[in-house]
């Protein structure tokens, strides 16, 4: 049962049924939980989905967990540009020589009249892990200044734009791609793997551990810990 | 567990919870708003039902067979010309020997969107038909089937990257067939029909 709590003097009091986030309600059935404060990685006691949303422990440890974040992003963002920079895979057939950038395959499909491809690439590749970056070092920066004043606009925009871009950014099965496209190419011609690729790899494990470290649901309850 | 007349839902509280930043509200969202924690638009309260998920996953279903008959990449070099479907690319990764980057392709392009299309399928059959037992498993199937759905672009990347670096004029080109749009937009249509799908709908009271 939620426990029938007075609601304390916070301007979000008027709107929330208790202090906090003390109570979550599950996304995959709807059950209400109840989560003691600090506890990591819970699950619902009804369909034992996990309960991302639950607030981060908070205090000194959160403060470094910020500080790492950033430095994890700052790396990030240096690979992010190895990876625009470098060619990504590039091929040699009987002494001819072809590399290509990430945004430099997109705009030759795009020329070659496969449009709706070479949008789709664009989206996923290129588009969704520049935003998704940058609106994460915004959120964390924003983050990291929490609490000297009102929450800010761009916090909260950063924040959302993080949470939306998340599941559109394919990094990862780029990687895969390059593996197979290597392979399938291999009887033909030699195919070397470019510096970007390995940037990109880093990239991808970089991002990783800080989503793993600061996933963008248990951000939000940051914003009410100083209020 | 069975006993869910007893169990404390939002619904069952006349709560709501904001989609964004999951902070829990009292109001049981009769009117729309903004979040006061995030500022998130909260549009009233609706229990999304079978349908959208059910055409979005017909429209998949229905372009699922084309797209595996029709050419994802057409391949020509010097002395051959070939195009291949994607059941043919897996089987051609397999003849060359490289069966482990076969399994990974065909689990990717061929099992998880069929299992998805199927699974999908089985979910919204058994909400429909108000099961009460394997709800934990279902939630289960449902997470599942959320992760995996990304790994099927495999295909469509591959054929992108090779379609734009092979281009040596007589000495080879590979261009990207109609197949890889038409397989793109059917794992698109099933990653959309699955978000679409309210998982709560499972845990549903039975009749």
């Amino acid at each position: 049962m939620p426990p029938a709590v007075d609601p304390p003097a916070d301007p979000l009091a008027a709107h929330t049924a208790v202090p906090t986030a003390a109570l979550l309600g599950c996304p995959f059935c709807d059950a209400l939980n109840r989560l003691p404060a600090g506890i990591d990685e819970p699950r619902c006691w009804r369909c034992d989905s996990p309960l991302d949303a639950v607030a981060l422990p908070g205090g000194g440890a959160l403060d470094s967990r910020l500080s790492a974040v950033l430095a994890l992003l700052a790396a990030a963002w240096v690979s992010l540009f190895a990876a625009h920079y470098f060619p990504l895979v590039a091929l040699e057939l009987q002494g001819q020589h072809n590399a290509v950038s990430l945004a430099g395959a997109v705009a030759t499909l795009w020329n070659e009249g496969r449009q709706p491809l070479a949008a789709a690439l664009f989206v996923t590749l290129v588009a969704a892990p520049l935003g998704e970056a940058a609106a994460m070092l915004i959120a964390v920066v924003g983050l990291h200044h929490r609490g000297r004043g009102p929450t800010s606009r761009w916090l909260l925009a950063a924040l959302h734009v993080w949470q939306a871009l998340r599941h559109w950014n394919l990094t990862e099965v780029l990687i895969l791609a390059a593996g197979v496209a290597l392979v399938k190419l291999g009887e033909l011609a030699t195919l070397v793997i470019g510096p970007a690729l390995v940037a990109l790899m880093a990239f991808m494990v970089l991002r990783l551990i800080a989503l793993r470290l600061l996933p963008p649901e248990r951000a939000w309850p940051l914003l009410e810990a100083t209020a | 567990m069975s006993a869910s007349r007893a169990v404390v839902t939002l619904r069952s509280r006349g709560l709501r919870q904001c989609g964004a930043c999951a902070l829990v509200l009292r109001d049981a969202g009769d009117t729309p708003g903004l979040c006061p924690r995030c500022g998130a638009w909260l549009p009233r309260a609706t229990r999304h039902g079978l349908a959208l998920p059910a055409a979005l996953l017909l429209a998949a279903l229905t372009l699922y067979l084309p797209s595996n008959m029709m050419p994802i990449m057409n391949t020509r070099t010097g002395f051959e010309e070939r195009s291949d479907t994607i059941l043919s690319g897996v089987i051609a990764l397999f003849d060359s020997g490289a069966w482990v980057l076969a399994l990974i392709v065909f689990v990717a392009s061929v099992m998880i969107p069929l299992l998805k299309l199927g699974l999908l399928a089985y979910l919204m059959l058994s909400v429909r038909l108000r099961w009460a037992h394997d709800r934990r498993r279902r939630t289960r199937i449902y997470r599942v089937l959320e992760a995996v759905g990304r790994w099927s672009m495999l295909d469509v990347f591959v054929v992108g990257l090779l379609a734009a670096l092979v281009q040596l004029g007589p000495a080879g080109e590979v261009q990207a067939g109609p197949g890889a749009v038409a397989f793109g937009i059917v794992v698109w249509l099933t990653l959309w029909a699955t978000r679409s799908f309210d998982p709560r709908l499972i845990w549903d009271d039975p009749r």
